[in-house]
């Protein structure tokens, strides 16, 4: 399995190396392990995390791409559908059995032909429209739905502050 | 039976009545601080359930026209388990079935029959739908005729554009073989490959892989890259045997969790059965006149359908849960230390006692004491079979300390007899385990029918649910106001029921098989008596609970 898991991660390096979507860098943390990568994700335009530049760590499991990988922000940041810990919680990374009440589509959950592009796309998606129904970080849910200036200003600081700022 | 027991059972009550009433007092509060000493032997259920399941019942055949009150009426052709309650009069009767994972995937092949002329499209289809739907006819019919392009296309049975592709490509589901097939997935190159009306396509590894993952879930597989469905017969083409049995076992399986009232697994390990309660609506009536619905699988396995304990009348589910928690806090080590071993009086050495009578001699002290009590043998004299010493001390001027130990005493007390008749139940299984050998060997030697044979198997059981509620009772008597005339009574009634129960044990000691025969009116007897103390003793232990005397809340 772990073979299988290296050929495909590799091919799929090779792919976004070649063709990579505006906004998004990702490639292995260091060479000897294609299991652990860093990503910088942009934030999308006309929303509050325009200007700001997030790391992110994406960990695959040994039996990828039967098992979807983990995202996690490092550091984290203020958005409904991410865990204080940093880490993301939308439908692409969840595989279809995480779901029994079949809430999620099939096409948007995790099966094999997703790939580290679509879920850095659908991330930079989820930045600009967060999913407040299946919320990972309540108080931030709250905050989006009722005090939408003051997230944004949140949102903004806390850029300013990962900028140096 | 070993002596360890026959000594054991003869100091049951705890003789507490020595106990006035401001001494009551301070043992009711505390009660609480028992919760947190260390000192509360384990309770040992678990290691009960998983050797009872070893245990093969086929030697076990009890007679399955066993009428007597107290019996479940079984009719096996039907399997429909009847069971009247225990005091008859004022409790509903709950019907209820055994299945298997089997029988009720059977049932719904039989509604998917019917089901077929209404929804007329494939019985496979059908079967699908029903997974989706939790086997729920009424939803699914619901959601038929409310959108039924809808649900087929949710369902994955057709596909969104079918109308305009279908043409076009003119795919056929099935395994291809191609000469080079780079796998999107592996991303290896691959010669046969799995492909559906979608067009997407993989290879087999990849498909085998992932399917193998799924089938576990019960829920439907869909192709990998859309949401298309993987019908039955595309599981057995591509994982090659009855896979898709499977997958339908584990859909079933999740529909008896999801429908936990009505179904339950039996707690026995290794056991497959489903009991089936038709009508759960008057549990309640049972949780209230603190009755316990006891319900016995195929495999002859009894247990409560409410809490899933084994058999615990008269102990209704509340006490049960609350001793068997109070057990739980305790390690294993201690539990055993505690099960097995007493200090020695004086010097405090552990000592295992591991058969002999109750007069026991310090290995490393000499000191003579007496196994039951404690206390010094020189007073006992001659009564080696009771030791009447056992009484609480109701000294005036005692320290809390004193007292605590005494609570801890008197739990450790009810524990260890509660322990040793589980001890002795298990024997009794290991005797049972060659009752049907016995039974052959009465056919052969002496020559009895079947039939007449019937009443060892049938006197084994009846042991062993005097047995069981023996053991339980004991629970009952711990969380009961001693001073209370009806726990007095209480403990006569176990004490009877603890006589007859080893007077029945002991006549199934005997080995040879002509004994049995010429003493086989003794046996009816004894166990008719065990019958009718088990039934006095649950009666009594009942109006305990229903009175309030029995309280498991301080």
């Amino acid at each position: 399995m772990t073979k299988t898991a290296q050929k495909r991660l590799l091919k799929e390096l090779q792919q976004l190396n070649k063709d990579s979507p505006p906004g998004i860098v990702a490639a292995p943390k260091n060479e000897n392990d294609l299991f652990v990568w860093d990503c910088l994700i942009q934030g999308p335009p006309d929303t509050p995390y325009e200007g700001g530049v997030f790391n992110a760590k994406l960990e695959f499991p040994k039996d990828y791409p039967l098992s979807p990988p983990k995202l996690t922000f490092t550091p984290s940041i203020l958005h409904p559908n991410i865990y204080n810990n940093g880490e993301v919680c939308i439908s692409i990374l969840h595989s279809p059995g995480d779901d029994p009440n079949m809430y999620e589509l099939a096409e948007e959950r995790w099966s094999p032909v997703q790939s580290v592009e679509k879920i850095l796309l659908s991330v930079m998606s989820m930045l600009s429209e967060p999913n407040i129904e299946s919320g990972a970080n309540v108080d931030a849910c709250i905050l989006w739905r009722d005090n939408r200036p003051e997230f944004e200003r949140q949102v903004k600081t806390s850029i300013l502050r990962s900028l140096g700022f | 039976m070993s002596e360890v027991e026959s000594d054991s059972y003869l100091s049951l009550v705890y003789e507490d009545e020595l106990y006035d009433n401001e001494s009551m007092e301070l043992y009711e509060s505390q009660t609480t601080a028992v919760h947190c000493t260390d000192e509360i032997p384990c309770h040992k259920f678990e290691s009960l359930q998983s050797y009872e399941s070893e245990f093969d019942i086929e030697d076990l055949q009890f007679d399955e026209e066993d009428e007597s009150e107290d019996e479940p009426l079984r009719e096996q052709s039907t399997h429909t388990l009847d069971k009247p309650s225990l005091d008859g009069s004022n409790l509903p009767n709950l019907r209820y079935e055994s299945l298997t994972t089997d029988d009720i995937f059977q049932r719904m092949l039989q509604r998917v029959d019917h089901l077929q002329p209404v929804l007329s499209i494939p019985a496979e289809d059908i079967l699908l739908l029903m997974q989706r739907f939790d086997w729920s006819e009424e939803r699914l019919l619901e959601d038929w005729t409310e959108k039924a392009d809808e649900l087929l296309i949710g369902s994955g049975l057709k596909r969104v554009h079918e109308a305009d592709k279908e043409g076009e490509n003119g795919l056929v589901r099935g395994i291809k073989h191609r000469e080079s097939f780079t796998c999107p997935i592996c991303c290896e190159d691959k010669t046969e490959t799995f492909v559906m009306e979608c067009g997407h396509e993989y290879c087999t590894d990849c498909y085998k892989h992932y399917i193998k993952d799924l089938l576990n879930q019960g829920n439907i597989i869909t192709c990998m890259g859309c949401s298309l469905a993987l019908k039955n017969e595309d599981i057995d083409l591509i994982m090659g045997s009855a896979s898709s049995h499977k997958l339908m076992d584990s859909s079933i399986r999740s529909f008896v969790t999801k429908h936990n009232r009505n179904y339950k697994w039996c707690p026995y390990a290794d056991c497959k059965c489903i009991i089936h309660l038709f009508d759960a609506s008057s549990l309640e009536e049972y949780t209230r006149l603190h009755c316990s619905k006891f319900v016995t699988c195929k495999s002859n396995h009894s247990f409560c359908f409410t809490c899933g304990y084994e058999m615990h009348a008269p102990a209704d589910c509340s006490v049960v849960s609350a001793w068997v928690k109070k057990a739980k806090k305790e390690s294993e080590n201690l539990n055993w230390v505690l099960a097995h071993t007493k200090e020695c009086p004086k010097c405090s050495v552990n000592i295992e006692k591991n058969g002999g009578c109750n007069h026991m001699v310090c290995s490393s002290c000499k000191y003579e004491f007496c196994w039951i009590c404690g206390g010094e043998w020189a007073p006992h004299g001659n009564s080696y079979y009771q030791c009447t010493v056992y009484k609480s001390d109701d000294d005036k001027g005692k320290s809390d300390k004193d007292d605590l130990r005494k609570t801890l005493k008197r739990y450790t007390f009810y524990y260890r007899v509660f322990n040793e008749h589980e001890v002795s139940a298990k024997l009794d299984w290991k005797l049972g385990q060659n009752i049907g050998h016995k039974v052959r060997a009465l056919q052969e030697s002496v020559g009895v029918s079947w039939i007449e044979g019937q009443f060892l198997p049938e006197s084994l059981k009846i042991l062993n649910e005097g047995r069981t509620a023996l053991k339980w009772s004991f629970a009952v008597a711990f969380y009961s106001d001693p001073s209370h005339n009806l726990t007095k009574i209480f403990a006569d009634n176990q004490l009877l029921l603890s006589n007859a129960v080893e007077d029945l044990s002991q006549l199934r000691q005997i080995q040879d098989p002509e004994t049995i025969m010429q003493r086989k009116t003794e046996f009816y007897n004894k166990a008719g008596y065990v019958e009718n103390r088990t039934h006095a003793l649950m009666e009594c232990g009942r109006d305990l609970l229903r009175k309030g005397i029995c309280k498991t809340k301080d």
